[in-house]
């Protein structure tokens, strides 16, 4: 008991001295250069903390505050931070007491540069050969001091023009491409890859390699080890291990969307009650919270290479191919010879230290060997990597600066489109069944986004419609219609469901809105579209004329609302509603939107625009209740048990 | 000593210096609250010089007043809840609620002009001293020849740099942030609009798909 009190009064007691060396190291200015000294004293009088002005952080934590200030510590202090973390990596001095070669230090080099003192705690013969490194560096300078001031222009210079668009919201709080990939996957059920769960990414000066790019290396590696004499079969493991997840993730989400389509099928088999409880998984409280931003961010980076991912980033099908091919021929590994191994040792020696590789490109073929196969992946990565290359001066560029944009075809017509530039070789009849295959694989039940919905709404839609509810009979006499012919009394004209292909895509010429021609030119004036329709345009809005105009089309409006309403019913009268409830919500907000017409037009357009459809869907809502619910609709046909 | 009594003292500097380090860590990495100033006046630099301020003050004065100025800005496009083109785009006006990069450049230009002449004339007068050693290695690589001259020169061509530097990233952050802010709105309108869907899928997904002898077995 004894010793311990005493070993940890010892321990404390080193601990506080090398605490306060450390505090001392941090405030000791004399081995500082004059700027460095200059710009402390500068902080010092403006109380500011030399963490509040770094460029890659002041938009993000500071909102902008002291961006002067991080400007000219971009541009003054950090190159001189700079250049001696160079010069200390590129020269060397040779130390006779420990009989290596080794760098000069930091600290070493500003002591030199600042005072013209040489370290001494370096004697004898070392001490020669650093002073003769710091020399050479006396001598060259001018010249490195230029390189280091031009390379800083250049990456403030890009920093300046990408900051905002780099798909990274740590160095700047917001970030365009970063907005642009949340409304895609609101639109789509695009996965964001937010790259502040990157791991060891906590901001973009120490940004880590792309995953696919470290996995990538890994198997270069394990490849060449697999086939030279560098065999460690336990890391081989591994990394086969490692691919194979990869492959079964792939596998997997087949399987998944398999299962999906299975349990649609089945669901769709199934009663109304029972649909009533499948199908309510999308419509989870998580799932429908309003902060996509926060949503996205919690989605775990997945694979890149899931080829059946909606808008996957980094999809490469040469990448894809040699990566199959790679996991194809490893197992017949052990047969290779031995200048094989011998040129994939020259290979792996062309690695970087930091495995990126740096050879030249090949082309893949389907029945490569082992080392083909990992030449062939070697290629393909090294095309990739090339283009995430661009630009790039001090760090690899993480996957989510690169920016990828992939269209995914989802109506039935690209569908086929797709299908048939991928297969060639089969038949008409296997590309119908594809194509029906296709339609409902492109979601899960469980996505939450809007082409998510549509599509189960279509699906929905069409299983109702695509039914024909006139009875087939057999014929007895030649060239009659195999058609009960009573049935088309009774049914056809009546059975009260319309199908819309696209309900989104035009609300203001949709017929179910309004009959009336002028109905869009009215609404057109109201919001003031600038759209060009040939006809003059029309003054700006001011107060006076937009009521008058107001007026005008809101009697225009009851009048032809009025016509329609006579033949629509009621449910017209509820869109009708809808509509006047609209207007009086945009006579409120037409007079701020006057004055705030400087910038965003096109945005403005957009937005009024999915604003009108946001009431609309109400409407819709009611109709297709109405269809679930009405006397005359499905339940009346459910109920029916036999014609009369 | 009794065995107690030592124990005691053993704790209690324990104690003490465990204190003292996570007192120590706290101070090293806590930050600080953001400080900002803004701008009031522009700074008289011919007075400084009259008054023989030295160097380091009016170059600290200077750059005080551009990141007043910056932060003054800067906090105004944030501030503002609608970005107008009487507040960007209008040139004829600088007044002080224009956040406009132009408007900002012509104020901040006026300083440094004002600043680049202080310090010429304040390099006439002889006053500028290098407080550095003349025999140093640093000498040779900042300040080849005299360093007066050398120092003034380089702290006009720091002066002009940061300030285009800083100017180029304000109008970037000036136009991106009114993009960033219409994207904002349209995603808030698409994430009603897909509620919406959500609403209209679940009676949608209550439609029949199949319906069972909805026929007839009386045929003509």
């Amino acid at each position: 008991m004894k010793n311990f009190w005493k070993k940890l009064a010892f321990m404390m007691i080193i601990f506080a001295v090398a605490f306060i060396n450390i505090s001392q190291a941090k405030d000791d200015q004399s081995n500082l250069f004059p700027q460095e000294i200059k710009f402390n004293k500068l902080l010092e009088t403006l109380k500011i903390d030399k963490s509040q002005v770094d460029l890659h952080t002041v938009f993000e934590e500071n909102e902008g505050q002291n961006l002067y200030l991080a400007a000219y510590q971009a541009q003054q202090i950090i190159p001189l931070e700079n250049i001696t973390d160079r010069l200390s990596k590129k020269y060397k001095f040779y130390n006779y007491d420990t009989k290596k070669s080794q760098n000069l230090s930091k600290e070493q080099i500003r002591t030199f540069l600042i005072t013209g003192i040489i370290d001494p705690s370096v004697t004898g013969q070392s001490q020669e050969s650093m002073k003769k490194a710091l020399n050479n560096i006396q001598d060259r300078i001018n010249q490195e001091l230029e390189i280091e001031n031009l390379r800083n222009d250049l990456q403030n210079y890009i920093f300046t023009k990408e900051i905002f668009v780099d798909g990274d919201t740590n160095n700047s709080g917001f970030d365009l491409v970063y907005d642009l990939e949340v409304i895609e996957s609101i639109l789509f059920n695009k996965i964001i890859i937010n790259e502040t769960e990157l791991e060891g990414s906590s901001s973009s000066k120490d940004l880590s390699a792309p995953e696919f790019v470290k996995i990538a290396s890994e198997l270069v590696n394990s490849a060449s080890e697999a086939t030279g004499t560098l065999i460690n079969k336990n890391n081989e493991k591994n990394n086969q291990t490692s691919a194979q997840n990869r492959i079964n993730n792939k596998t997997n989400y087949e399987d998944s969307k398999s299962a999906a389509e299975t349990n649609q099928a089945d669901s769709s088999d199934q009663n109304i009650t029972s649909q009533d409880s499948d199908n309510q998984s999308y419509n989870d409280p998580n799932l429908n919270s309003t902060n996509t931003i926060s949503q996205a961010s919690n989605y775990q980076k997945t694979n890149y290479f899931d080829p059946n991912k909606p808008n996957s980033c980094f999809e490469d099908s040469t990448l894809k191919q040699a990566f199959e091919n790679f996991q194809m021929n490893k197992i017949d590994s052990n047969d290779e010879d031995q200048n094989e191994n011998h040129q994939n040792n020259q290979e792996q020696e062309k690695i970087s230290p930091t495995g990126e590789p740096m050879s030249t490109t090949t082309t893949p073929s389907s029945d490569e060997s082992p080392t083909t196969s990992a030449k062939t992946l070697q290629a393909a990565f090294d095309n990739i990597k090339a283009k995430t290359d661009s630009n790039n001066w001090n760090f690899v560029l993480p996957c989510g600066t690169h920016f990828c944009l992939k269209i995914s075809f989802q109506n039935n017509d690209d569908q086929e489109d797709k299908k048939d530039s991928s297969t060639t070789t089969n038949n008409s009849q296997e590309n119908t069944n594809n194509s029906t295959q296709e339609k409902t694989l492109v979601y899960q039940q469980t996505d939450n986004c809007i082409a998510c919905h549509i599509q189960f709404i279509l699906k929905t839609f069409e299983d109702l419609s695509n039914h024909s509810l006139v009875p087939n009979k057999v014929t007895g006499n030649i060239l009659e219609a195999p058609k009960c012919k009573k049935a088309f009394e009774n049914v056809s004209p009546g059975l009260n469901v319309t199908m819309i292909k696209q309900p989104i895509t035009s609300p203001l010429d949709d017929n179910l809105i309004s009959n009336t021609p002028d109905f869009k030119k009215q609404l057109k004036d109201i919001y003031s579209f600038n759209e060009d329709s040939g006809e003059e345009p029309s003054p700006p809005l001011d107060q006076n004329n937009f009521s008058n105009k107001f007026t005008k089309a809101e009697e225009k409006l009851l009048s032809t609302e009025q016509l329609s309403l006579e033949s629509a019913g009621n449910a017209l009268i509820k869109l009708h509603d809808e509509i006047e409830f609209q207007i009086a919500n945009k006579k409120e907000q037409q007079p701020l939107e006057v004055e705030t017409q400087a910038t965003a037009d096109n945005y403005k357009a957009l937005g009024a625009e999915m604003s009108k459809m946001n009431s609309y869907f109400s409407s819709f809502f009611k109709m297709i209740n109405q269809i679930n619910t009405g006397e005359n609709a499905c339940p009346a046909l459910l109920n029916k048990k036999y014609c009369s | 000593m009794p065995k107690k009594r030592k124990q005691f003292i053993a704790l209690s500097l324990s104690i003490l210096l465990l204190g003292a380090c996570i007192f120590g860590l706290f101070k090293i990495f806590i930050k600080n609250p953001i400080t900002t100033t803004y701008a009031v006046n522009m700074p008289n630099f011919q007075t400084m010089v009259d008054n023989r301020t030295s160097l380091n003050d009016l170059s600290a004065a200077h750059h005080k007043y551009m990141n007043d100025l910056f932060n003054s800005k800067v906090k105004k496009i944030k501030d503002l809840s609608v970005i107008t083109t009487e507040t960007t785009a209008d040139i004829t006006s600088c007044s002080e609620d224009n956040i406009s990069t132009y408007c900002l450049a012509t104020q901040g230009s006026e300083e440094l002009k004002a600043y680049i002449l202080a310090l010429k004339d304040f390099d006439s007068q002889g006053l500028a001293i290098d407080t550095q050693s003349n025999n140093s290695i640093q000498n040779y690589v900042y300040t080849q020849g005299e360093t007066s001259e050398v120092n003034i020169s380089q702290e006009i061509d720091a002066a002009i740099e940061s300030f285009d530097l800083a100017l180029t990233l304000y109008d970037g952050y000036l136009k991106n942030y009114q993009m960033h802010k219409e994207y904002k709105k349209i995603i808030e309108d698409l994430e009603k609009y897909r509620d919406q869907l959500i609403k209209i899928r679940e009676p949608s997904d209550l439609l029949p798909s199949k319906f069972l002898n909805v026929t007839t077995n009386q045929c003509t």
